[in-house]
């Protein structure tokens, strides 16, 4: 049997090799080390993180909740409005079960919360299951279940996070962070303390008129399309309308108010999917449901869809993510209620 | 269970494989070897472990009690039972809804109720498993084992026991005699390497292909000649790197637990011409149904008619095996049309250019996949027509998939089978399957997909 000792033994040291590399380089911000620039970041786990950060230095009273396109909503000026410490939340690629695994967990965390802000994307109630970024998220995912996690568990968590690891997608990724540490280049994007991201690389390239802008609403309308071409036909999920309710009953329970709003499409693309009847329906049916739980739940519910709502100007990065000056006149509508 | 699972690879396989070499003992061995093939089976749906057991007991019994017979009548009765009785199971988990549809499309009067019945994976080659036995102990090709711990360990092999390769008891009986032995270095050596190509061409190449296919058999009505053409080559490549796949890595797993189970495929897409073909495709299948079958119908013996008659029953039946479907039927019976066609034309064909001879018989064997993989007539008719006529597109619509069958067609056509490879039993090569398998552990983490045979 010494070959097989000898096939095993390479096995494991190449494991083990590929292991200590990816809790070293960290390509996605998923484990403690900090010393090589993330790709792509894992934003469930990494704000987590800040969140925590940030509770340690007083407690947070207001959250956002939502995907990339409420990212750019900076806590500092909610605050400034509220007079209320605000967290940016929102995560990448967000869905209803990760609004209200987040909410739990800050409750959970202790945060005397007065606001929640949810910017609900158009497909957020579509039939559709969690990413795998919220489900091997220990704290998030027991959250979610209502369930505390236990020592087995994030060791459990911790196993699943690096067999995660061992894809051709996270390998490249690795193998890019290393890079980007010996040829440091402007990251695409950057989170703050507060949660708040900022596109840094698109900025600069905004500044300097090398930003695509073009190509970007391209691709991003593309991808917008195919979304709501897979949405199209179906009715709001069940199961998904109700994780909303849940949330906002939970958010109900500790006395926070919730102001829910539908984030906005570029006029383009706006253009676009107004002549497409089966989006049309969607959009409406979402708006509809959405009223009527948030005025059961006495939440604010403001519709952002068409930027004119806001008094929009033309400080887009693509077909649905907006620039600083679209941002600020979003957070003007959305200045939250205090109690 | 598939081998390509974590539940295999880190859980099933190491547990077994020590208990069977702590184990000393052939009995010992022979039932930790069965236990193991039903846990095997059984993850997947223990209920039909009973059936598993249920017909691996008739035929042991069969086989026993022919020993005890003299007269060859009595023999032929429990041969005819025996056979009678996995056929009925056969046909009634296989066959009874696809027969009651049919029946009901051409007398539309008589309605006989559908049980939607579950296909337990793996009976059409377990069944001819047991039918093998007994036949070969009649004909006294081989002695029956009153060992019945051995017998089910022939039956219930997990790494032949639902994809095949159809072992025959003669064929592996005196690896089964000689369980107790100790591991061969060699042996594990070549396992080893076995498992991981298999394992390659499954998760790197056929898995691979899958992807891209599968979505465009979805639209087969709007496809171009192009994309029909890529789709048909497509399929071609990921059912050979599924199957010859998953036979590689059943016999590597044979040999690291000393059973040495025969080879399955040989290169099908070098064959000239379709005789050839079968002797290299599903090569335990294709023998199976020449000794049980085209011989007792006469095979060529009863002159030309009669040896076309009878391959068009063998290719029928083979067929109707691959899954209770008309289409399976239909290719069976294109296969055996090239059969009769291939033996008459015997002596243009080999006048032709080597590889002339052999691309006509890998197009001829395209077309038949077409058949193989589509679950219509319709969309069969429909892939057919678009390969030859509509709109020629362009492969820049489907370059991924075009890119990623060039290079399966060129594997196919250029590297030998594991067989014909030489492993060494250094270090070495023990690193060399080590990084192998890490790499290939890369591109199905997360992706578990089961063989195209285990539907069969």
């Amino acid at each position: 049997m010494k070959f097989l000792r000898s096939f095993l033994a390479s096995v494991a040291i190449i494991v083990l090799i590929y292991v200590t590399a990816v809790v070293i380089v960290n390509p996605r911000g998923e484990f403690p080390s900090r010393r090589f620039p993330w790709i792509i970041p894992n934003s469930r786990r990494v704000k987590v993180e800040l969140f925590r950060a940030a509770m340690q230095s007083g407690p947070v009273r207001g959250i956002v909740l939502g995907s990339s396109r409420s990212m750019t909503l900076a806590p500092a000026a909610l605050s400034a409005a509220s007079s209320e410490r605000f967290f940016n939340f929102a995560v990448f690629s967000s869905t209803i079960e990760d609004h209200l695994a987040i909410l739990r967990f800050v409750i959970r965390s202790g945060a005397p919360l007065d606001n929640v802000i949810v910017g609900l994307d158009q497909d957020a109630l579509a039939p559709g299951t969690p990413l795998r970024e919220l489900t091997t998220n220990i704290d998030l995912a027991t959250a979610l279940r209502g369930e505390s996690p236990t020592t087995v568990r994030r060791v459990m968590n911790w196993a699943q996070m690096v067999k995660a690891a061992f894809t051709p997608y996270y390998a490249a990724n690795l193998g890019r962070s290393v890079d980007l540490a010996f040829a440091p280049e402007v990251p695409i994007n950057v989170f703050g303390p507060d949660g708040s991201l900022r596109y840094v690389r698109w900025d600069a390239q905004i500044a300097s008129g090398t930003y695509d802008g073009a190509g970007a609403f391209a691709e991003c309308r593309r991808k917008q399309l195919e979304l709501a071409d897979t949405n199209a036909g179906h009715t709001l999920d069940s199961a998904r309308t109700a994780r909303f309710e849940e949330l906002l009953r939970v958010a109900d329970s500790v006395g926070a108010h919730v102001t829910v709003w539908l984030p906005p499409y570029h006029p383009a693309l706006l253009q676009v999917l107004a002549a497409r009847p089966p989006d049309q329906a969607a959009l409406v049916a979402l708006r509809t449901t959405v009223i009527e739980l948030t005025r059961r739940y006495n939440a604010n519910f403001i519709d952002l869809t068409n930027p004119a709502a806001f008094g929009a100007v033309d400080s887009w990065y693509d077909c649905v993510h907006y620039g600083d000056a679209n941002a600020a006149r979003i957070i003007a509508t959305l200045i939250p209620v205090k109690r | 269970m598939v081998f390509n699972s974590d539940i295999f690879l880190f859980a099933f396989l190491p547990i077994v494989f020590v208990l069977f070499w702590t184990m000393r003992s052939k009995q010992s061995r022979y039932v930790i070897m069965t236990v193991a093939g039903y846990v095997f089976y059984g993850y997947w749906n223990w209920h039909f472990c009973f059936l598993l057991l249920f017909s691996s007991l008739v035929s042991f019994t069969a086989g026993n009690l022919m020993t005890r017979v003299r007269s060859g009548r009595a023999k032929r009765t429990i041969v005819a039972l025996t056979v009678g009785t996995d056929l009925t199971l056969l046909g009634f988990f296989k066959y009874y809804d696809f027969l009651v549809r049919s029946v009901s499309s051409l007398l539309p009067g008589v309605h006989l109720p559908l049980l939607d019945i579950v296909l337990p994976i793996g009976i059409s080659f377990y069944t001819f498993h047991t039918i093998s036995y007994v036949i070969d102990v009649s004909a006294g090709r081989v002695r029956a084992t009153r060992n019945l711990f051995e017998y089910l360990t022939y039956v219930s092999l997990f790494s032949q026991l639902v994809a095949g390769p159809i072992v025959r008891f003669r064929q592996i009986e005196e690896d089964l005699e000689h369980l107790d032995g100790p591991p061969r270095e060699d042996w594990v050596a070549r396992g080893i390497a076995f498992f991981v190509i298999g394992l390659i061409k499954k998760v790197m190449i056929a898995d691979h292909i899958a992807s891209d296919i599968n979505p465009m058999l979805q639209h087969v009505g709007s496809m171009t000649v192009i994309e029909a053409w890529v789709a048909a080559l497509g399929y071609t490549c990921q059912l050979y790197f599924d199957f010859s796949g998953y036979s590689d890595m059943a016999v590597g797993l044979g040999l690291l637990f000393g059973l040495r189970i025969p080879q399955n495929f040989n290169s099908p897409y070098w064959a000239l011409g379709i005789t050839d073909f079968w002797r290299r495709w599903h090569i335990s299948l294709s023998s199976w149904l020449r000794d049980y079958l085209y011989f007792p119908l006469g095979g060529n013996r009863c002159g030309t008619a009669m040896m076309f008659r009878n391959l068009m029953i063998v290719m029928l039946l083979g067929g109707l095996w691959h899954g209770a479907n008309w289409t399976f039927v239909v290719w069976g019976g294109y296969h055996g049309l090239l059969l009769v066609l291939d033996r008459i034309g015997t002596p243009f064909y080999t006048k032709l250019p080597r590889h002339v001879y052999q691309l006509q018989t890998f197009l001829l064997v395209v077309v038949g996949w077409v058949l193989f993989r589509s679950s219509t007539f319709g969309m069969a008719l429909q892939w057919l027509r678009h390969m030859f006529v509509g709109p020629v597109g362009s492969l820049a619509t489907v370059t991924h998939a075009a890119a990623w069958t060039a290079v399966a067609l060129v594997i196919a056509a250029t590297m030998p089978e594991a067989w014909e490879m030489r492993f060494g039993t250094s270090r070495r090569w023990a690193v060399l399957w080590g990084v192998l398998f890490v790499t290939t552990y890369f591109f199905m983490n997360g992706k578990e997909s089961v063989f195209l045979y285990y539907q069969f």
